[in-house]
């Protein structure tokens, strides 16, 4: 008598790598019990494949449900999900689609798909209360450049090096250009969601790093410094009130000296 | 610890409705005519907005939450991570009803997304033993187990159905939760008695009754025959119904559910076999008490 550990062991096996035969000996039901243990290894694929196509619906726009649905099907079998939530599974799928040799003429595949998962995740966020100008400015006894801000929980900056932000834009809208041109060119963008709204921005790479620092937790001077590497005419007072005024502040706080 | 009782009951024992995400802003809108509504908190857990819409659904309308990650069969064991994850949800929710299935779904860090079958053996019952205490102790409620849709079984297996979730029953104090739809379906893939099956179980633990929709395909191990499969995507079988009649005539006025996952219809469809569900079991009731009078 195998084990509980040998038996799911084998069933693991049969439904993600389709090894049906090694199981075969433990299970009962109808003339060949596999047959009917096929109906669990059809639903895992399903189940999964689906739940990518659900997750990806602007990737599948762009390459086509076609393409999706046959990485999608080699992912799930290679990549069973080790998060609980599926809503959560899928976050490698971008970097799997760009290894397809079926989509190798598009090589902006991993970075839309990329960005289209991160805006799924912030589109559902839930904002907090945030601090205003008003707030900024009777913190001025504070010590700013020690401090640190804590952010609102749907926001994301990202990089890319191509303008999937302006594809993602159009499939937002709904409206198919005549033509649309994907030129490489490093992009830096905001991607801001709440309660299902979606905003992406594309902002300076100076204020990229200084807002994506504050957002890490890093100190406000921290922050200002990276920025003026990149740039050195960042202002970092003026670049604070306008995160301020955009409303990415829900707390501010003194970091820990030690 | 042995949890023996629910905490809060549905007001109303009558059929609440499976929820699911495209229906929580009607339901705040349109405030429809429902006892109770259940969620699979895995559902909500990378959702904040959902789970705002959902606490403020829980604020008007009980609800009971009803796992599929939990995995109380996995020889790998629980995972501590999700179960707290659960946890804050089901703290938030303070549910009336807390569920979840006889099956394990996770396999050394791997989540494979079904509810698989166990052996029947005392192996099985220990461990089982053992997670259902580990739940109930860190939910410090009890747990409803509910019994799987199956098309197969275990040649290693010792005990039937019945007999492995009263002897759990017995062992942890847990609840059951007798999905009719299961039975009525299981009972066909495995050749087992439907109703000697619910007259098996220990009716005093059972606090929770399911209803969903399966569908006939040609069974593939036995050509000729059929099989029926869970899918939660139809509409209640006329089989299944009349089973729910006798299995409330056997358990009493326990609240009952109606599970719909796929093919999602709209929600009036949804409120109209809740109350479907309420004449059956007040028109099997009432014919049960004129019998017995």
């Amino acid at each position: 008598m195998p084990e509980l550990s040998d038996t799911q062991r084998l069933v693991r096996d049969a439904l993600v790598g389709g090894d049906f035969q090694t199981v075969r000996p433990v299970l009962i039901g109808g003339g060949d019990p596999t047959r009917r243990l096929a109906i669990h290894h059809r639903h895992y694929h399903a189940s999964l494949v689906d739940a990518l196509r659900t997750r990806f619906p602007a990737t599948t726009w762009l390459i086509g449900d076609a393409a999706v649905t046959a990485a999608a099907r080699r992912f799930v079998a290679t990549h069973p999900p080790r998060v609980f939530c599926i809503a959560e599974f899928g976050e490698d799928f971008p970097a799997f689609l760009a290894a397809e040799p079926s989509l190798a003429a598009l090589p902006y595949v991993q970075a839309f798909a990329r960005l289209e998962w991160h805006a799924g995740r912030v589109s559902v966020a839930v904002d907090g209360p945030a601090l205003s100008l008003a707030d900024l400015t009777a913190a001025e006894s504070v010590d700013l450049m020690s401090s640190a801000v804590a952010f609102q929980p749907g926001v994301m900056y990202l990089t890319a090096d191509w303008p999937v932000d302006e594809l993602l834009r159009v499939y937002l809208s709904d409206q198919t250009p005549p033509e649309f041109q994907m030129e490489p060119g490093t992009m830096h963008v905001e991607v801001r969601g709440a309660r299902g709204d979606l905003h992406l921005t594309r902002i300076a790479a100076a204020t990229w790093l200084f807002r994506r620092c504050l957002q890490a937790g890093l100190a406000i001077g921290t922050a200002a410094e990276g920025a003026l590497d990149v740039d050195p005419q960042f202002d970092s007072g003026r670049a604070l009130i306008e995160v301020y005024g955009a409303g990415l502040v829900t707390r501010l706080f003194l970091l820990n000296p030690h | 610890m042995i949890w023996t009782k629910t905490g809060r009951q549905p007001q109303d024992v009558g059929a609440g409705i499976g929820l699911r995400l495209p229906h929580l802003a009607e339901v705040l809108d349109t405030k429809p005519d429902v006892p109770f509504f259940e969620v699979h908190p895995e559902t909500f857990l990378a959702n904040p907005h959902a789970t705002e819409l959902l606490l403020a659904i829980a604020d008007r309308y009980p609800v009971s939450v009803h796992t599929v990650g939990v995995s109380i069969g996995s020889a790998s064991g629980l995972d501590r991570a999700h179960m707290a994850r659960v946890k804050r949800l089901v703290d938030l929710v303070n549910p009336v009803l807390f569920s979840g299935h006889v099956a394990w779904s996770t396999h050394a860090g791997e989540y494979l997304n079904d509810l698989l079958p166990l052996p029947y053996t005392e192996e099985s019952l220990t461990l089982l033993a053992r997670h259902i205490t580990q739940v109930q102790d860190t939910f410090e409620r009890p747990y409803l187990l509910e019994n799987p849709s199956s098309y197969l079984g275990f040649a290693d297996s010792t005990m039937t159905e019945p007999e492995f979730l009263s002897a759990l029953v017995e062992r942890t104090g847990c609840q059951l939760l007798c999905d009719v739809s299961n039975v009525y379906l299981s009972a066909h893939n495995m050749g087992f008695d439907a109703h000697a099956y619910i007259d098996a179980l220990p009716a005093e633990a059972v606090n929770e009754l399911h209803l969903g929709g399966f569908e006939e395909e040609p069974d593939q191990s036995t050509p000729g025959s059929t099989l029926l499969v869970d899918t939660h995507g139809t509409s209640i079988a006329d089989g299944a119904w009349r089973l729910y009649e006798y299995a409330v005539t056997r358990f009493g006025p326990v609240p009952t559910l109606i599970e719909r996952d796929n093919d999602i219809p709209v929600l009036g469809a949804l409120v109209a076999e809740s109350h479907k569900a309420r004449a059956h079991a007040s028109r099997a009731l009432a014919q049960h008490h004129a019998r017995v009078v």
